[in-house]
C-alpha cells in the first residue's frame, strides 16, 4: 500500500531543508525522495515516478525554473510547488505564470505546504 | 838828450794802460827817436804763448812781425835768453846790425830788437835809449802784465762764485767725457768732494735704475759731438734720490772738434712728481668714469665751449673727439624726451639754472640708454653761467630698478594670492614689522604699529599659551619650524600657519623673519572633506546593506524555514496516535541545530554591522573571507555563479580592522557578481585566493565578467568613478581609503582569459598602529 501513495521529490540545495521537509511531507501521508541538486534528481530514476516536485529557485548550477523548464522540454508533466527565500514577488508572479503550482517564500507553515501539495496531487 | 826826457816820461803815459798800448807807444816813441830800419817788440812770459808781437819798420818793409822775428830765430837761435846784445845778420842782401835788449831778467818778459843797415849805427846814443827804454817798458809791462793777471783771476772768482751761486748743478768734462769741473752746488747735494766726483766718480750717486740709461745717452752724445739731454735720479747726501734733467752742450775748438763739454743738472723732481701724479689721477679719473660709465662735461654757453670727456663720448653715442655741440646733445635724445631736455637746457643757458634729470636716449642700433644728466653752474656771474656736469649710464641701474619694483609687486601679488603675509621681529628692540598681506590677514589697517598688545587682541585664545611658548623659544634663540594657531578676526575664526627663522646679525641683536599662512579655507576644505569622507563611508555600508537585505533575508529564512518545518514535523509526531517520541525527539533537535544556525548567522551580521571605533586585531583573512563568502552565498547562489576558494595554508595573519578588511572583500566579490550577470551559467565562476609573501598577504577576486574593457584602471578607485548604471562608485574609493590606512595597496588588472582580477596586499607587519579615517566619530 505504502508504494501507492503519491511520490513527493524535494529538490534544494541547504540540507537542514532535505532533512526537515521530507519528515513533515510524510507526515501528510505522501512518498518523499531528496535531492541536493537538479541535476541529481534529473539522472535519478524517480523522475518519472514523481506526482509532485517541491523545488527551490535558486541553486547552484541548474536553477528551479531551468529544471522546469528541461522537464517540460522532455515532456514530464509534473506539478511542481517552488520554494524560495528571497521573497521576491517579481520573480513568483513568473513562475506561477510558468504553470507552478504555487511559490512558497520560506519560512512556511505546515499548514501552506500541505494546501500546496493537495492542490498539487488533487 | 831831448830823446833821453822823451823816453823816461813815457812810464807817466803808460799809467793804467794795457801791454798793448805800452807796446805800441813804446815802439812808436823809439821811432821818432832812432833812425833804424826795424823794431821788433815781443812780449811773452816763460813758456806761455806770445802776448805781444809787434814790429815798426821803415816804409819799404812789408814784412809781418812773426816773420821778422822767425827769421831772428832762424840766426840767433830759438831761446831768447841765449841771444847776445849785439849782432850782425844778413837781411835782404845787406848786411844788418841788431841791438837786442832783454826784457826782465834773462829775457824773460821779452825782447826788443833794434836793426839797421846804416854804417852809424849804433852808437852810443842809440844803445842808451834802447837800454833805458827796454828798461822802463819791462818795468810797465810787468806791471800791467801783473795787473792783468790780477784782473783776470778776480774775475775768474767772481765767475766761479756765479757759478756756484746759480741754484742749477753745472759741471764740465773733457771731451772723452771725464769730468774735471762740478759746481758747489752740484758738490754740496752729492755730498762729495771734488776729487772724488772728478772723472766718473760722480757716476756712483745715479739710481741704478737710471745709470744705464744715461750712459747710453751720454755716448751717443760724445759719440755726434751734438747739445742733448736725459732724465735720471741722483742720490742726495742724506740718502735721498731727487730726479734731474742732464743737459750738456759741446764746445768746438777752431778745427770743428770738440775741447770740452759744459752741464747743468736741473732738478725736475717736484716736476716730476706732480706730472706722476696728474698722469695717475688722470688714469684714474679715466678709469673711474669706465667703471661708472660716467663721463664728464664742462660747458661755457658765451662762447659755446664744450668739453666732453672720452667716457662722455662713450655714453652719449658719439664718436670720442668730434667737437661737441648743443646739437649734439640732443642727437641721440629720446624723441618723448626731447621737448624737457631741451626746455632744461634752454633754461640752463639763459638763466644758468643748474640741471638734473634722467631721460632717454636712442642708440644708432635702436637700443634705449638711460642717462642721469647733472648740470652745476660754477661761474660766478649768473649772467655768464660756466656748468661743470657729469652724464652717466645708468641703464643698468633702471633695469635693475624695474625688476625690483616688479618682483616686488610679483612678492607681493604671491603673497596675496598665497595668503601669505611675512613679518621681521627685531627680539631685541620688539620691533615688528608686518607685510600689507599680513595685515590683512590680521584685520589691521596699513600703516598701523603692530605690537604684541594688538597681536595678542587677535589671536584666539585658547591659542594664546601656545604663542607664548613659541615666542618664548625665540627669544631663547630657536627657530619656529611650523606651527599653526586660530585667529579671531571680524568674527571670523581663521586658522594660519606660522615658520619663523631666526636671523642673528653682524652687531650681535637678533630678527626672527617668518611667514604667516591662512589656511583657513584649507581647514575649512578638509573639514569637509573629512566629514563627507565619513558620510560616503557610512553611505557605502547603508548601500550595502540595501542590497543585502535580500541575502541576509535568505540567510536568515533558510534557518527559519528549517526550524519551523521541524517544529511543524515534532509537533504532528507527538500529537498522532501513537505519538512518534522517537521522531519527535530528531526533529526536536534539529530545530536546535537550526536555531543555532540562525543565531550564528546574526552574530556574522552583528559583526559586520557593528558600530563603534576601529578595532586593530591579529586576524586570519581566510576566516574573514569566508564569512563574507557566508554572506554573500545567496547572491551567489541566485546568480548562480560557481565560487572557487583558492585559501593559503598557513592561514594568512595580519593585524588590522576585521569589520572594514570584510567590506572590501564584499565590495570585490559584489563587483565581481555585478560583473557577471550578463554571462552565460557555464562562464560564471569566482576565484577567491589568498596568498601569503614575505612582507605581505594578498587576496585576489578573479571573474570572468565584462573585465575593465575601457575603463580607466587609474581612475576605479576615485570617489564617483563608476562604470555601472546605477552604483554609487563608493565602493572602490572606500576600499582604497581602507587598504591604504592598512599601509597596503589594490590594484585593478583584466584577467587574460577575459574578466577582471581586482586584489588588495596588506603588510604582515604592522608595527604602528594605524589611525584608519572611517574611524566612526559618532560612536
Amino acid at each position: 500500500m505504502r508504494t501507492q501513495e503519491p511520490l513527493v521529490s524535494v529538490v534544494d540545495d541547504d540540507e537542514s531543508v532535505r532533512e526537515a521537509l521530507p519528515d513533515l511531507i510524510r507526515i501528510f501521508g505522501f512518498d518523499v525522495r531528496a535531492f541536493s541538486s537538479a541535476t541529481e534528481f534529473l539522472n535519478s530514476e524517480w523522475v518519472e515516478k514523481t506526482d509532485c516536485l517541491v523545488l527551490d529557485v535558486a541553486m547552484p548550477g541548474m536553477s528551479g525554473p531551468e529544471l522546469q523548464e528541461e522537464l517540460v522540454r522532455r515532456g514530464e508533466e509534473i506539478p511542481i510547488v517552488f520554494i524560495t527565500a528571497h521573497k521576491d514577488e517579481n520573480e513568483r508572479i513568473p513562475l506561477l505564470e510558468g504553470g507552478a503550482v504555487d511559490c512558497l517564500f520560506k519560512p512556511f507553515s505546515d499548514v501552506a505546504l500541505q494546501d500546496a501539495l493537495d492542490r498539487a496531487l488533487r | 838828450m831831448n830823446d833821453i826826457l822823451s823816453i823816461t816820461s813815457l812810464p807817466a803815459v803808460w799809467t793804467g794802460g794795457s801791454v798793448d798800448e805800452i807796446c805800441a807807444t813804446l815802439l812808436d816813441g823809439l821811432r821818432a827817436i832812432l833812425d833804424v830800419d826795424f823794431l821788433v817788440l815781443k812780449v811773452c812770459r816763460h813758456q806761455e804763448p806770445d802776448d805781444v808781437l809787434m814790429q815798426r819798420t821803415d816804409k819799404r818793409s812789408i814784412v809781418d812781425a812773426s816773420v821778422t822775428f822767425s827769421e831772428l830765430m832762424d840766426v840767433l837761435g830759438t831761446s831768447v835768453a841765449d841771444w847776445p846784445r849785439e849782432a850782425d845778420v844778413e837781411r835782404d842782401g845787406s848786411a844788418s846790425r841788431l841791438l837786442i835788449e832783454k826784457l826782465g831778467i834773462n829775457g824773460r818778459a821779452g825782447v826788443l830788437v833794434a836793426g839797421s843797415t846804416a854804417a852809424s849805427f849804433p852808437s852810443e846814443e842809440h844803445r842808451i835809449v834802447l837800454h833805458v827804454a827796454a828798461r822802463q817798458a819791462a818795468v810797465a809791462i810787468t806791471e800791467a802784465l801783473r795787473f792783468r793777471d790780477d784782473t783776470r783771476a778776480l774775475a775768474a772768482r767772481e765767475l766761479s762764485k756765479v757759478v756756484d751761486a746759480i741754484p742749477v748743478m753745472a759741471w764740465s768734462t773733457l771731451p772723452d767725457g771725464r769730468a774735471d769741473f762740478f759746481n758747489e752746488h752740484f758738490l754740496s747735494y752729492l755730498g762729495i768732494t771734488s776729487e772724488e766726483a772728478a772723472g766718473w766718480g760722480w757716476a756712483t750717486s745715479l739710481h741704478p735704475d737710471d745709470a744705464g740709461s744715461l750712459q747710453t745717452v751720454w755716448m751717443q752724445l760724445l759719440d755726434a759731438g751734438a747739445p742733448g739731454e736725459t732724465e735720471a735720479r741722483l742720490r742726495r747726501w742724506d740718502g735721498q734720490y731727487r730726479w734731474f734733467l742732464f743737459r750738456a752742450n759741446p764746445v768746438h775748438g777752431d778745427d770743428g772738434s770738440v775741447v770740452r763739454w759744459y752741464g747743468t743738472n736741473t732738478d725736475i723732481d717736484d716736476r716730476r712728481r706732480v706730472e706722476e701724479e696728474l698722469r695717475r689721477s688722470a688714469a684714474l679719473m679715466t678709469q673711474a668714469q669706465r667703471l661708472t660709465v660716467t663721463g664728464s662735461v664742462w660747458w661755457k654757453p658765451a662762447t659755446k665751449e664744450i668739453y666732453w670727456s672720452d667716457e662722455a663720448y662713450r655714453v652719449a653715442g658719439q664718436v670720442p673727439g668730434a667737437l661737441p655741440t648743443i646739437e649734439m646733445m640732443f642727437e641721440r635724445c629720446h624723441p618723448e624726451d626731447l621737448p624737457i631736455v631741451r626746455g632744461l637746457i634752454s633754461n640752463a643757458m639763459s638763466r644758468g639754472e643748474n640741471v638734473d634729470l634722467e631721460h632717454r636716449l636712442v642708440m644708432q642700433d635702436g637700443a634705449t640708454k638711460y642717462v642721469h644728466v647733472v648740470l652745476q653752474n660754477i661761474g660766478s656771474d649768473p649772467e655768464d653761467p660756466e656748468f661743470i656736469g657729469a652724464v652717466a649710464d645708468i641703464t643698468e641701474r633702471k633695469i635693475a630698478e624695474e625688476k625690483l619694483r616688479r618682483s616686488d609687486v610679483l612678492l607681493s601679488e604671491g603673497q596675496r594670492i598665497s595668503r601669505t603675509g611675512t613679518f621681521s621681529w627685531k627680539v631685541d628692540t620688539d620691533e615688528i614689522t608686518f607685510s600689507e598681506e599680513l595685515n590683512r590677514i590680521f584685520g589691521f589697517e596699513r600703516g598701523h604699529v603692530v605690537d604684541f598688545d594688538r597681536i595678542g587682541q587677535k589671536v584666539y585664545e585658547e591659542d594664546l599659551p601656545l604663542l607664548a611658548t613659541k615666542m618664548a623659544d625665540v627669544r631663547q634663540g630657536g627657530d619656529n619650524p611650523d606651527y599653526e594657531i586660530r585667529l579671531f578676526v571680524d568674527g571670523e575664526v581663521k586658522y594660519v600657519r606660522v615658520v619663523g627663522r631666526i636671523v642673528r646679525h653682524l652687531d650681535g641683536t637678533t630678527e626672527c623673519i617668518g611667514a604667516v599662512q591662512d589656511v583657513s579655507a584649507q581647514r575649512i576644505a578638509e573639514a569637509a572633506r573629512d566629514k563627507l569622507r565619513a558620510e560616503l563611508a557610512q553611505l557605502a555600508r547603508v548601500t550595502s546593506l540595501s542590497t543585502m537585505a535580500a541575502s541576509i533575508a535568505h540567510e536568515v529564512n533558510q534557518p527559519l524555514s528549517g526550524i519551523i518545518m521541524n517544529a511543524s514535523a515534532s509537533l504532528r509526531m507527538l500529537s498522532a496516535t501513537p505519538p512518534n517520541i522517537d521522531g519527535a525527539v530528531e526533529t526536536a533537535r534539529r530545530t536546535i541545530r537550526d536555531g543555532n544556525r540562525a543565531s550564528d548567522v546574526i552574530s556574522r551580521l552583528r559583526n559586520l554591522f557593528r558600530r563603534g571605533a576601529t578595532t586593530l586585531e591579529q586576524l586570519d583573512l581566510n576566516e574573514a573571507l569566508r564569512e563574507v563568502i557566508g554572506l554573500l552565498s545567496s547572491d551567489l547562489q541566485r546568480g548562480r555563479i560557481a565560487l572557487i576558494e583558492e585559501l593559503s595554508d598557513p592561514p594568512p595573519l595580519i593585524v588590522g580592522d576585521r569589520v572594514q578588511l570584510q567590506q572590501v572583500i564584499m565590495n570585490l566579490l559584489r563587483n565581481s557578481i555585478d560583473a557577471m550577470t550578463s554571462m552565460g551559467p557555464a562562464q560564471k565562476k569566482i576565484f577567491v585566493r589568498t596568498n601569503v609573501g614575505v612582507r605581505d598577504v594578498s587576496v585576489a577576486v578573479e571573474d570572468s565578467g565584462i573585465g575593465l574593457e575601457g575603463a580607466d584602471v587609474e581612475r576605479l578607485f576615485d570617489p564617483f568613478h563608476t562604470t555601472k548604471p546605477h552604483g554609487m562608485g563608493i565602493g572602490l574609493s572606500v576600499s582604497r581609503s581602507i587598504v591604504e590606512a592598512h599601509k597596503g595597496k589594490i590594484w585593478a588588472e583584466p584577467r587574460p582569459s577575459g574578466g577582471a582580477i581586482f586584489g588588495f596586499a596588506l603588510p604582515i607587519n604592522m608595527n604602528t598602529a594605524t589611525r584608519l579615517p572611517l574611524t566612526e566619530k559618532e560612536a
